[in-house]
């Protein structure tokens, strides 16, 4: 009697897991039109509205295994070198298992990319010109506050700007007289 | 049918020859913004196929012939740069990670597992030129990051030790700012052999347990027990017990520190 109790138990504690974990896995294979296996392929799954929830790379044999948190809709994208991107949506309360992918050859390689690069510090004749933003970190409260983060400045409580040992005469901010600019509120 | 066989093979072989004669090529500026602000230049090299990488200092980064330690009758001199060029190798396959580094003096091969990277996914995206970079964040070895990365290059790949997102890392620094990747460029290239010969049985190996050991407290031990030794006869040096290095590099905290 007590073993059949106990054996309902557990059947139901794994039930109650089925359904309200609700973790489901999506697997299956991504392969070519030569039913070559795309190893290496980049595997993310969005949300409908484009944000990313998980992610994982394809193996030697092309498989994937993503995991699902909760139930519903979800888009499905492959990336790889050499191949059109392929989006599929998938609903995971309906969805084939598994769910094979197959890729289409493309002949675009690779777009290269250039970023023109900002260099934070930038040195013109005796102007030594800081890219403020660069050395942001969002909770500066006032200019002195930022100043401080500035490589080689300090700010000494009485108000006078050095960097180094030479006290500063002028500070531009945005091409304007910084002090001329309090002075003046 | 011989006609059929025959360019079946040959589109075979040419796929083959592709995929094993190009690697991707991305170059990242580094911008420290410590004691000593300074710019670096490192290229990345990632075999898609074989699934390794090799991420290595630019040459005209680093030019001098200087000793690393340099002893005259009055001064110590000690090089914070090796001469070799620095890099990182990583074997994903293989599970491990090699770095190239000089430890007060002396080049160090230092051997790890691909360590693993707890990453964060948020919900935001960016435009930089024409490429929507998308963020993530993740805590490693005593730094907090922020990564931009790009679906749109699908590698698991970035500078320095940073891996493991579902695109390239564009931009990437820790929350003070003092250490600053970006992306300056991504072509393919020739997949020659000679990007990865980097000789890696030149210098020992050691351990990251052991490099820590080297550089925090073996290290500054012995450039103290160099000075006592300079000093004149009977001179007594009370310095507190000796140098203390700061850990104030990209690395501060490991993992069996935590």
């Amino acid at each position: 009697m007590g073993t059949i109790k106990s054996v309902v138990f557990i059947f139901f504690l794994l039930m109650s897991s089925v359904v309200f974990g609700q973790t489901t896995f999506i697997s299956g294979s991504i392969k070519d039109e030569k039913k070559n296996p795309v190893i290496s392929a980049s595997v993310v799954l969005k949300d409908t509205s484009g944000n990313v929830i998980s992610y994982t790379f394809s193996d030697e044999k092309g498989g994937y295994k993503l995991q699902v948190d909760s139930l519903g809709k979800y888009v499905i994208s492959v990336t790889s070198l050499g191949y059109d991107r392929k989006e599929i949506l998938i609903n995971t309360q309906n969805m084939p298992a598994p769910l094979d992918i197959n890729m289409q050859t493309n002949s675009v390689i690779l777009e290269e990319v250039k970023i023109k690069t900002t260099h934070p510090i930038e040195q013109k004749g005796d102007t030594i010109i800081f890219d403020a933003k660069s050395f942001a970190q969002g909770n500066e409260q006032v200019v002195e506050d930022l100043l401080k983060k500035i490589p080689g400045i300090s700010v000494r409580a009485d108000g006078v700007i050095k960097v180094g040992n030479k006290e500063v005469e002028k500070v531009m901010v945005g091409g304007d007289d910084f002090f001329d600019k309090v002075i003046g509120c | 049918m011989k006609k059929l066989l025959l360019s079946v093979f040959f589109a075979f072989f040419l796929s083959n020859v592709f995929a094993q004669n190009k690697m991707v090529h991305i170059d990242y500026e580094v911008y420290y913004n410590t004691e000593m602000p300074t710019y670096k230049f490192f290229s990345l090299y990632y075999d898609n196929a074989k699934d390794k990488s090799l991420y290595i200092e630019n040459k005209e980064s680093n030019k001098s012939n200087e000793p690393n330690v340099s002893m005259e009758s009055n001064r110590i001199t000690v090089r914070l740069q090796p001469k070799n060029r620095r890099y990182i190798y990583f074997d994903y396959n293989k599970d491990f990670l090699f770095s190239f580094e000089n430890v007060w003096g002396e080049d160090f091969i230092i051997e790890q597992n691909v360590p693993i990277l707890k990453w964060k996914l948020i919900n935001e995206v960016k435009q930089l030129d024409k490429y929507t970079l998308h963020k993530a964040t993740c805590y490693f070895r005593g730094r907090n990051y922020t990564a931009w990365y790009s679906l749109d290059y699908p590698w698991k790949v970035g500078p320095w030790k940073f891996h493991g997102l579902p695109g390239v890392i564009f931009e990437i620094n820790d929350d003070e700012k003092r250490f600053n990747w970006k992306l300056k460029t991504i072509n393919l290239t020739e997949n020659n052999e000679k990007t990865w010969a980097v000789d890696l049985h030149k210098v020992s190996h050691i351990n990251l347990k052991q490099y820590v050991d080297k550089q925090y407290v073996t290290g500054p031990k012995n450039i103290d027990e160099r000075i006592s030794s300079k000093l004149p006869r009977g001179t007594n040096v009370s310095n507190n017990g000796g140098i203390k290095v700061s850990r104030n590099g990209i690395e501060t905290k490991f993992e069996w520190e935590q």
